[in-house]
């Protein structure tokens, strides 16, 4: 197979762009193959629902728009330190691409990390009541039951941030899609105030192990 | 452990000794780039290169190549997205199909298509790939809003690694990880089987 001519590509590229690249010998240049990371493979499937609202002075609140994505994410690494969990927990990356059902004129980019651990582990002694009653009593209307784990996660609706315990983990009362062996309910027991509304958000999880 | 050590020696050339079956066909595709930046002219040139092979590059020391695909990145220099957390230069632009000679797959068709690129401390890649990055001299995380297997998507992802290579001696120097100037080669984090895929 005939290989390409950096060269011939520096002048091609010259023409195309306007600029000149004539890089060093491909050999030089070879991506050594043999170091690649083993490849990502999606096992998490699901719905980020981000329901947008503000607030009047007599505390009612109204709706702004929904923003609705669509969640692929593969399993990944964290840091048992940067979660407060020693190895306790199963991590994935989410990223977000909004739906059909989203009536917002904006989006809001992001790829979130939740780690799914073992309530067991969870600092019960910082824990304020109403954690305690979002982990161990409510049952939202997309839950089966009480919580079954809690999340940590990086992200928020305001973008990546720290790493905070935020997440009541439920299965999911719909059960896993086709091709998917379990599902949960992930809801945070915070709200977030963002420039475009105060930002309620949850997801549906679909895993396939 | 003496002992083993020839055995193990043994038992891993015979592994790579083990024969390249079957017909060649794109199976396995990885990417790679070059990229060139200059934060005060506020542009970023450079190629993405596609990379697929018959063989899998983890299974075989020396897969055997099937064919690329390589795409020219003209960006320009934006301001950073606040959800990109810890980025610190974001550029923004095309991605233009290059075709023949260097575009060796058959076929190809590809329309220009927009491409964000940004570039970030390691501490974008999580670990433990980091520190193995970072011990072989990677100095930046990169990340897109694409991929080949999610395709384009709000959220950024980390899927390349930057490491300082002067691939272009006449446009600068090579990058360091003081600054996100100068000359880089981004190391793809993964690669995709992709057989069965429609592929060139």
């Amino acid at each position: 197979m005939p290989r390409p001519s950096l060269l011939i590509l520096a002048l091609a590229t010259g023409l195309l762009a306007g600029c000149a690249y004539p890089p060093l010998a491909i050999d030089e240049n070879e991506p050594e193959l043999g170091d690649a990371l083993p490849e990502r493979e999606i096992v998490a499937e699901g719905l980020l629902r981000i329901d947008f609202q503000w607030r009047d002075d007599d505390g009612n609140w109204h709706d702004i728009c929904d923003l609705r994505s669509d969640i692929q994410g593969w399993s990944t690494h964290v840091d048992p330190d940067d979660i407060g969990c020693s190895g306790c927990a199963e991590a994935f990356t989410l990223v977000f691409e909004a739906n059909d059902e989203t009536n917002c004129d904006f989006v809001i980019p992001g790829a979130a990390t939740v780690a799914l651990t073992r309530l067991e582990f969870f600092p019960w002694s910082d824990a304020t009541d109403y954690m305690v009653e979002r982990l161990t009593e409510h049952v939202p209307d997309e839950a089966s039951g009480p919580a079954v784990y809690y999340a940590a996660t990086d992200w928020s609706p305001i973008g990546e941030d720290e790493w905070d315990e935020r997440m009541a983990v439920h299965e999911l009362a719909a059960g896993p899609d086709d091709g998917f062996a379990r599902a949960y309910h992930l809801r945070p027991w915070y709200y977030w105030n963002t420039s475009e509304g105060s930002a309620f958000w949850n997801l549906d999880l679909h895993l396939v192990e | 452990m003496h002992r083993l050590l020839p055995l193990l020696v043994l038992l891993a050339g015979c592994a790579s000794a083990v024969q390249q079956t079957g017909d060649p066909a794109p199976n396995f595709l990885q990417l790679a780039g070059y990229v060139s930046v200059d934060r005060d002219a506020g542009n970023l040139e450079g190629f993405l290169r596609w990379i697929y092979q018959t063989d899998d590059p983890l299974a075989f020391d020396d897969p055997r190549p099937y064919c690329e695909v390589w795409e020219h990145l003209s960006l320009g220099v934006v301001d950073v997205d606040p959800a990109c957390g810890g980025c610190t230069d974001q550029f923004e632009g095309t991605a233009e199909l290059l075709g023949e000679p260097e575009t060796t797959c058959d076929g190809v068709g590809w329309a220009e298509r927009d491409f964000t690129l940004t570039f970030g401390p390691m501490e974008l890649i999580e670990e433990p790939d980091r520190t193995e990055l970072t011990d072989d001299g990677f100095t930046h995380g990169a990340q897109t809003r694409w991929s080949p297997d999610l395709g384009s998507s709000e959220g950024f992802q980390a899927l390349f690694a930057a490491t300082p290579e002067q691939w272009e001696p006449d446009a600068g120097e090579a990058g360091s990880s003081e600054t996100v100037d100068g000359q880089y080669e981004l190391f793809c984090r993964y690669y995709w089987d992709v057989q069965g895929a429609d592929v060139p």
